[in-house]
């Protein structure tokens, strides 16, 4: 290869990594304006994909010159696009003011997630047709492949980059000034001309990035917020925000509000429910309370051991000062905190537990979903010791349940009582849930409950109250189990336990519920498009449609037919990487910072895939897609072997097998042709991505659950397969 | 030639009135869709019933005068409570007997302090509101329409004899907003005072004085939630105005029913102490210093979901400017256990009721007065 090749194949491998970066940086920004779950990241991976595809598709054939001047356009905007997006994200809530402690629609989110992927991905679109033009005076038919693979190296690097080094040591400004100037050495050499004293100038922002940063996050900060942020770390796992507002302190996560503290009031009946049910139990594993008031007073009790289950180990040390000043006793030996997921933990340790609380917040995303399902449920049952009792919450209701709100708890509730059909549950707004294993275990009503506590206070109104709460009494307790609002809701969940799915890891009913009930709070234009999710799929499939018209019309039935097999490619691309990524939540907990990781691997099997296929040409395309569905089966067998370890070799055999599709591909639909065919196929590979993230997100998962997600795109694949023949390969 | 060309209908005309007409029909049929709900249907409706505070417009509009928005409203059309609604030139109400939730409710839960402490109130709402808060504790039945939620017939007679066999004393209007269903409140109050039932509303005070003395009459306490003290807050939070709200407090405050004020005091929208000072000075001037003061805390409700609950110390400055301005009974709510939940008497300051939730109340007064210094409490004891 020249000199000249070599610099197109570098400018693409640094566009590759660039993408990567950017793409990870831009979900996690915008993510935290944006409530945090799976709905948003496929709108935002969507966004992504349409940015790119229009990139592709509007690039007309031009001189050499236009050519490079596409190509040097794209590697300055790029990270400036990505500086502007992350921080228009922070400056829209100050522009756009919402009320404090509302959220946009997730209409609106859904808008502004589009404005600020598009636009800066269009440029990751935009350099590929030109550069494979440029290549192709070298390397002739293998030009596509050739770019693609070394874009698909380069965002393999990426991510990688992202993973193990910059998620920890910088952040978006300076990753942005970094990749500004990288970009300016590359202008540099591409046009002869000595531009590197301009790279000085990104340099100086990477040093005062830090600064800037701050004074950027806490200025919009307290601006869009209650109280006054006091600080602010940006963790491998998320963004924590720690805010001040009168005597309390409140500790946010992405954005999303976690906890306050002292929440002395705030945790009395929580505290008193459990306290009446310990009676003796020593060893106690919590999760989700925060490390306020209950967490106190459960260590003031007799429990010998009590084990506190905080995923993020920087957001305790964020914290934990601040509990400090307002807890003066200091964390006794009988405290251990582990930094550690508790469904990982329940599932490596052999150990059995008296008591396990698990208080999470509502399953707004599959991270937290995973801790209100049947498989939770059915593995906490398994590590109580004989006696055991599990207590667990769920999002209750104030005075009445909208059809919405009863579904979304039915799917929980259910799967709760298949696992423990002796329980018992309290009322509220917060429902409480006591399980046990055995008979006998709790008591058979609050009335009961609340007379046991009675006989454990031996001294009312004495020495116990005063220690764990001001003015507490048992008869208090009664508020956690009035009658007619247990009756009611006994009456509704009843004839729904028939009709409602059991909220599961793998067909996560009730996060799907709770978004559908978020957009009708809101009153959201997309609740009668999210409760009637079957109709996007039809919308999909005529804009596809439409698309493929267009290239018919413009391009010939040869690529028409090219189109259509990228196009089902990039769908099932995305949406069984999508499926990986929710399978690996539900093993693993928060996901953020190993979606790049696993992004990287994706990149790395489309790496290795490209590869092959450009330098093999017995790597034929219908074979390609013919191993297609059959890795896409052996990851659906996964699900029930429970392979976790086959987890990244699965994901860089299916994402090899996507690769090498690309290049195939072009070989056959008209490598003659440089310009127009990689148009083509890349503006319907991320077209195809763009149906892919959505309809997994909003019609897949919701619908079919993950295994049903994974069979269908194993049928998606065989059009692809029979249509596959009519292309001749030299 | 001209003309007759234009007459005629080429093919991407005949496409695009085809495609328009697909679409009208697609759209009349959702239309239909919608009329299906039994309010298309005049007269087939066992919870329609005509609307009182009301009059005739031209045209076979109406105008409801009910409530400050004072909706006109077409034939067809409903107010914005969703509950009322013109079929054919006359006003009605869709909610009359429709009871969406009902439970048996401590009267503290409500707040009522100082009526009949202890006691259970059998609650009943249907749905609908004339505002539509953001922070909403019951949104669910407050922002819907009443064909949309389950409901049971409960007529007048048969909700003071419900209440009875519950064994509440008190029938309460809550939840959503007793306002919208003022044709009922008026049967149902009237007939469980005739069993010796007694009868309240849980409201926001947005009615028209006129119609909320209509309707303080035949109670015997009314609870206004008074969401703010700002034009602003009510305008942008509640959709809403201060000004009638006010006006009607006054108007229902002079019929000499029993009345307590509730405030939620939420970060950052209504928690300046310059705002609850005016707030407590004008209910002092214009109200009575006797008239309870609740300051209750805030928490993650309906639109606002991503706020902290208020701070407790926020709540406490509250209720300490309320006692500076000459209130006698401010209190701190939705903080069980907290002090300030206590009954204090304004006379030698002891505490005369101590509750602790909405379950434990230890009442000391006696004859309505302070089992100490015998000073006279305001409020229903008995």
């Amino acid at each position: 290869m020249t000199a000249a090749g070599r610099r197109v194949m570098a400018v693409a491998f640094y566009m590759g990594l660039a993408a990567a970066v950017t793409q990870v940086i831009l979900i996690r920004e915008l993510l935290a304006f944006c409530r945090g779950n799976e709905l948003i990241i496929g709108v935002i991976l969507s966004s992504w994909f349409l940015g790119i595809y229009l990139g592709a598709r509007f690039n007309p054939a031009g001189e050499i010159r236009a050519l490079e001047r596409r190509v040097t356009l794209s590697l300055v905007i790029l990270p400036l696009a990505m500086a502007v997006s992350v921080y228009g994200a922070h400056a829209v809530q100050v522009l756009l003011p919402r009320t404090v402690g509302t959220f946009y629609s997730f209409t609106a989110e859904m808008a502004l997630a589009l404005a600020f992927t598009a636009p800066v991905s269009f440029f990751i679109g935009f350099f590929f047709p030109p550069l494979v033009s440029l290549a192709s005076a070298e390397l002739k038919e293998r030009a596509g492949g050739a770019v693609f693979f070394a874009e698909s190296l380069g965002s393999f690097g990426g991510g990688m980059l992202f993973s193990f080094l910059l998620v920890t040591i910088a952040n978006p400004l300076a990753i942005a000034a970094g990749l500004l100037a990288v970009s300016l050495g590359f202008i540099s050499r591409l046009v002869g001309k000595k531009l590197l004293p301009l790279a000085a100038l990104p340099l100086v922002l990477v040093v005062l990035s830090g600064t800037i940063e701050k004074e950027v996050f806490t200025a919009v900060w307290n601006r869009t917020h209650t109280g006054k942020l006091v600080r602010y770390q940006r963790t491998k796992y998320q963004t924590v925000a720690v805010e001040s507002t009168g005597d309390t302190v409140s500790v946010y996560g992405d954005g999303i509000l976690m906890y306050t503290l002292p929440d002395r009031y705030e945790a009395r009946g929580v505290f008193h429910f459990i306290n009446a049910l310990l009676e003796g139990r020593r060893s106690v594993l919590l999760m989700g309370s925060g490390p306020g008031s209950l967490l106190s007073n459960l260590l003031k009790t007799d429990i010998s051991r009590l084990s506190y289950f905080e995923h993020d180990p920087e957001l305790w040390d964020a914290v934990y000062p601040f509990r400090k000043r307002m807890y003066r006793d200091d964390a006794p030996a009988k405290l251990r905190v582990v930094p550690q997921d508790l469904r990982h933990y329940l599932t490596d340790s052999a150990g059995r537990f008296d008591m396990i609380i698990s208080l999470p917040p509502a399953p707004e995303n599959i991270m937290l979903n995973r801790f209100y399902t049947r498989d939770f449920y059915a593995l906490c049952k398994k590590r109580l010791a004989p006696g055991g009792i599990f207590v667990t919450s769920l999002h209750g209701f104030s005075d009445y349940l909208s059809a919405d709100r009863k579904n979304y708890i039915a799917s929980m509730y259910r799967a709760f009582a298949a696992e423990f059909p002796r329980h018992l549950r309290s009322s509220g707004e917060t429902i409480y849930l006591a399980g046990a294993a055995e008979e006998g275990v709790l008591p058979e009503s609050g009335e009961a409950l609340i007379k046991r506590y009675e006989k454990q206070m031996p001294l009312p109104g004495g020495r116990f109250e005063r220690e764990m709460t001001d003015n507490f009494s048992p008869a208090e307790m009664r508020a956690y189990f009035e009658k007619t609002q247990l009756d009611y809701f006994g009456s509704v969940m009843a004839p729904l336990a028939k009709t409602i799915d059991e909220n599961r890891d793998l067909l996560p009913g009730a996060y799907w519920k709770n978004i559908v009930l978020s957009a009708f709070r809101e009153g959201s234009a997309l609740h009668g498009l999210v409760r009637g999710f079957p109709y996007l799929a039809i919308i999909v499939a005529v804009l596809a449609c439409v698309a493929l018209w267009d290239i018919g019309r413009r391009h010939g039935r040869r690529r028409l037919a090219a189109g259509f097999v990228i196009f089902s490619t990039g769908l099932i691309s995305i949406s069984v990487m999508l499926v990986m990524i929710v399978l690996y939540q539900n093993a693993h907990g928060i996901v953020y910072y190993r979606i790049s990781l696993i992004n990287a691997l994706f990149m790395l099997g489309l790496t290795l895939g490209s590869f092959a296929a450009t330098r093999r040409d017995r790597l034929r395309l219908a074979a390609v897609l013919a191993c297609l569905p059959v890795a896409a089966g052996a990851i659906l067998a996964s699900t029930w072997a429970g392979a976790d370890s086959l987890f990244w070799v699965l994901l860089v055999a299916f994402s090899f097998l996507c690769g090498a599709v690309f290049p195939a591909l072009y070989a056959a639909a008209g490598a003659e042709a440089p310009l127009e065919t990689a148009s083509v196929l890349d503006a319907m590979d991320h077209l195809g991505a763009i149906a892919g993230a959505l309809l997994t997100v909003m019609v897949f998962l919701p619908i079919l659950g993950i295994r049903g997600t994974v069979l269908l795109n194993m049928g998606i694949a065989v059009p692809a397969l029979v249509l596959s023949f009519s292309f001749r390969t030299k | 030639m001209k003309k007759k060309n234009c007459d005629l209908m080429d093919r991407r005309r005949f496409l695009a009135m085809t495609g328009q007409g697909v679409c009208l029909l697609a759209l009349g049929g959702l239309g239909a869709a919608r009329c299906s709900d039994t309010y298309c249907q005049s007269g087939r409706d066992h919870y329609l019933m005509p609307a009182k505070m009301w009059k005739r417009l031209g045209g076979g509009s109406v105008k409801c005068e009910l409530c400050p928005n004072g909706c006109v409203l077409d034939d067809g059309d409903r107010g914005a409570c969703r509950v009322r609604k013109n079929l054919k030139g006359s006003l009605y109400t869709l909610v009359y007997s429709r009871i969406a939730a009902a439970h048996v409710d401590p009267i503290e839960k409500k707040p009522f302090f100082h009526f009949l402490p202890g006691a259970t109130a059998f609650s009943v709402a249907t749905a609908g509101c004339n505002l539509s808060c953001k922070f909403c504790q019951n949104w669910e039945l407050s922002q819907a329409n009443p064909e949309d939620l389950d409901a049971e017939r409960i007529g007048p007679d048969d909700l003071s004899r419900r209440a009875r066999a519950v064994g509440s004393k008190v029938i309460a209007f809550t939840y959503n907003e007793p306002t919208v269903q003022f044709e009922y409140i008026l049967d149902a109050s009237a007939e469980a005072r005739r069993r010796g039932v007694r009868s309240v509303i849980i409201s926001n005070g947005f009615i028209r004085p006129e119609a909320g003395k209509t309707l303080a009459r035949g109670l015997d306490a009314v609870k206004i939630d008074l969401k703010a003290f700002t034009e602003d807050f009510y305008g942008s939070i509640c959709g809403g105005r201060l000004k009638p709200v006010l006006e009607n407090m006054a108007a229902v405050h002079s019929t000499g029913k029993w009345m307590e004020i509730v405030v939620l005091v939420i970060p950052t929208l209504n928690d300046s102490p310059a705002e609850i000072r005016r707030m407590a000075s004008w209910v002092r001037k214009n109200l009575s210093p006797d008239v309870p003061m609740h300051f209750t805390r805030f928490h993650a409700m309906y639109k606002i979901q991503n706020l902290p609950p208020t701070p407790v110390s926020t709540l406490e400055r509250c209720r300490a400017i309320a006692k500076e301005e000459g209130i006698r009974y401010p209190y701190v709510g939705n903080v069980d256990g907290h002090k300030w939940e206590n009954t204090y008497c304004h006379g030698c300051g002891k505490m005369i009721i101590r509750r602790s939730g909405f379950y434990h109340v230890e009442n000391g007064i006696r004859g309505g007065a302070c089992p100490f210094c015998k000073t006279k409490i305001p409020g229903v004891w008995a």
